[in-house]
This record gives structure tokens, C-alpha cells and sequence, in this order.
């Protein structure tokens, strides 16, 4: 009962992202509808319009398991193999370079904003004291 | 009797179980390199090339492609309960709603690099690679967790290619949560924000899942960071997708 309770409440904002979505897209805006069920979902959490409690056992069960419900999807590479056996190597490039590309970049662009607010932290600590 | 090794149940079964099986071998060994998702995919492409092989006696694309559509029928629930799963991702995100607030900086700056850095090399590596466009579509959203990768894939106009784009980001998680510790210690003197930032932008859900090894607050900030990544990448390709227009 409880588990087919938070399916539901779950599955209705789901759509009802799915119905924003399609109203959206009347007036040219193309935004997926499952984001913004989650947006709807997170701004109900965050105005209390919703507990948390009467949602989570299954948001938990979906998130820690995430990875299954792309079975499907993934499972359709066997129409690629073909295609994959000429790029692959490719592949592996943009995985590697892109990672350590957009990895390194974030860590230090964020490293250097700590840095810069700590900064400015201390001039004001600073200036209290003076 | 094989009627009954390819039965929607049973397909079901081994699905779940495989699924699981390496989902307790992963927390066992604590090894990225034991993803549930990449391994029932490598298993059922085994499982299913067995089962036309012998029920056929050869290894023919179309026999494949039957023996597929299948497998998708009988595990079709996954697919239809995407949506929900995506939208789920909402409680992780209100769950550590002060971890946003305290560092809304760092986050903003971390989503707008870490989103940039990864389109724009995806663009580059794949003028330089000399990469269909479709290609370069379906790779766009590498960094992005699976369920708003699906999405971009589906804005961009490249759905076919589905299958690329959740291997690629999959692929793109363990790497990170391999290589990311790496890198971290070349960095030298550790900071759990940028740890957690990082991992969370370039590496999504299974890089986050190693930012937990660091500290509680990596962990939490790479989960934030995961969802403002997605969503930043879903208007840049929503930009892009105006721009080719």
C-alpha cells in the first residue's frame, strides 16, 4: 500500500512535468518533461506543499538503483556494434581527454573561487578589527 | 524447452539478477570498475548471441535484432518507469538544499565551467576526430547523469543513438571515478569542495559515489552539483539546437 502510494505521487508529477512540457511546447519552448517534473517535485518539497516522508522509500529505492532502468536503452548498442568497431578508439579519446579536460578545469576554477571569497573574508575581518 | 530461457520472464529474471549480483560485488569490492549497468549490458549481449546461436544456428543481424525487441518487450517496465526515476532525483537534491545554499558560489562556478569545458571539448575532440555530427550530438551530454543524458540525446535530435550516449556516460563515470583520485592527488593539498565538485560535474553519479570516500560534504555537494550540471547542459543544448536552427 505504501510502496503503490509514493509510486503513484511519484509517477504523478512525472506527468504532470510531461503535461508543463507539452504546454510549453505550444509556445515553442522544447524543455523534457521528466526535468521538469523533478523541478516541480523539488519546489513542492522546498515550499513544504509536500513531505519528503510520503515520497522517499521509493525515491531512494530508484535512485540507489538507477543504473537497471537504462537496461532497455542500452541494451539497443547491438544495432552499433557495427559502427562501434570503426569509432571505438575514438570514443575512448573523447571519454579520456573530456573527462580530464572538464575535471581538472572544475576542480581549479573552484579552488581559485574559495580562494578569492576566503579572501575577501579576511580584508572585511580585517577591517572590523581595524 | 529453450522457449523457456527466452520467456519475458525469465529475461526479466536474469536482468535483476545479474543487476544485482554485481551491484552486491560492487559494494563488496568497492571497485567502480563492477558497474551493474555495464555488466548486465556486456552479460545480456553475451546471453542473447548464445540464444540465437542456438536456437538458429547462426549469428544473422536480423535473427539478432528479433531475439532483441524481445528482451526490450520484456523488460519495457524500466523504460516506462524512467520518467519517475528522473523525477526522483528531486530528494537528493532537497535533502542537502543547505549544502546549495551554503556554496551557491562555488556551484554556480563549478556548473558553468564543468558544463562549458565538457561541451566544448566534446566539439573540439570531434572536429579533430573527424566525428559524424550525430555522433558528436550523442556525446554531448557525456558528463551528465544517465537519465538527463537520455533527454539531451532526445533534444538534440539524436535518439537512435541512444544506446551510444548511455554507454559513453556510463563509460565516462567509471573512468572518473578511476582517474579522478588520480588527479586529485597529483593536485596535491586536498579540498573536499572542489573534490566534490569535480567529480560531481565531469564524472556525474558514479564519480560522486568515489566523492563519498573523501568526506560526508564532498559526497553532498557532488550530489547538488550532479543536478545543476544536468540542467545547465540541457539549456546549452537547447541554445545549440537554436543556434543550428
Amino acid at each position: 500500500m505504501k510502496i503503490f502510494k509514493q509510486l503513484t505521487l511519484i509517477i504523478a508529477f512525472a506527468l504532470f512535468g510531461v503535461l508543463v512540457s507539452y504546454l510549453l511546447s505550444l509556445a515553442n519552448i522544447n524543455f523534457p518533461g521528466s526535468l521538469i517534473g523533478m523541478i516541480l517535485l523539488f519546489i513542492f518539497l522546498l515550499f513544504g506543499l509536500l513531505k519528503v516522508d510520503s515520497i522517499d522509500q521509493v525515491s531512494h529505492f530508484f535512485i540507489d538503483n538507477m543504473g537497471i532502468f537504462f537496461v532497455p536503452g542500452a541494451i539497443l548498442i547491438f544495432n552499433k556494434l557495427e559502427l562501434l568497431s570503426a569509432i571505438w578508439w575514438k570514443l575512448t579519446i573523447v571519454i579520456l581527454v573530456a573527462f580530464i579536460v572538464s575535471f581538472t578545469a572544475t576542480y581549479w576554477s573552484v579552488k581559485l573561487t574559495l580562494y578569492l571569497q576566503n579572501k575577501k573574508k579576511m580584508k572585511k575581518e580585517e577591517r572590523i578589527d581595524a | 524447452m529453450l522457449e523457456i530461457f527466452t520467456s519475458p520472464l525469465f529475461y526479466l529474471f536474469i536482468t535483476i539478477g545479474i543487476y544485482t549480483l554485481f551491484a552486491f560485488l560492487k559494494s563488496k569490492f568497492k571497485s567502480p570498475l563492477l558497474n551493474p549497468l555495464l555488466w548486465t549490458i556486456v552479460f545480456m549481449i553475451g546471453y542473447i548471441l548464445l540464444i540465437v546461436f542456438i536456437s538458429k544456428g547462426n549469428i544473422e543481424q536480423n535473427n539478432i535484432t528479433n531475439e532483441v525487441s524481445k528482451y526490450q518487450a520484456a523488460t519495457s517496465i524500466f523504460d516506462v518507469l524512467l520518467a519517475p526515476v528522473t523525477v526522483a532525483l528531486a530528494v537528493p537534491l532537497y535533502l542537502n538544499r543547505n549544502v546549495l545554499k551554503e556554496n551557491w558560489l562555488p556551484i554556480l562556478i563549478a556548473t558553468f565551467v564543468g558544463t562549458l569545458t565538457s561541451v566544448g571539448s566534446v566539439i573540439g575532440l570531434s572536429f579533430l576526430l573527424g566525428l559524424d555530427k550525430d555522433i558528436m550530438f550523442a556525446l554531448f551530454p557525456r558528463g551528465v547523469t544517465t537519465a538527463i543524458a537520455k533527454e539531451i540525446g532526445a533534444l538534440l535530435g539524436v535518439s537512435e543513438h541512444v544506446s551510444i550516449t548511455v554507454t559513453v556516460v556510463v563509460l565516462t563515470g567509471v573512468v572518473g571515478a578511476v582517474i579522478g583520485p588520480l588527479l586529485i592527488k597529483l593536485f596535491g593539498k586536498r579540498d573536499d569542495i572542489a573534490i566534490g565538485l569535480a567529480l560531481g560535474s565531469a564524472s556525474h553519479a558514479i564519480g560522486t559515489s568515489k566523492s563519498f570516500d573523501y568526506s560526508e560534504k564532498a559526497g553532498a555537494i557532488a550530489t547538488v552539483s550532479i543536478i545543476t550540471n544536468g540542467l545547465l547542459t540541457v539549456v546549452v543544448a537547447l541554445i545549440t539546437m537554436l543556434i543550428i536552427r
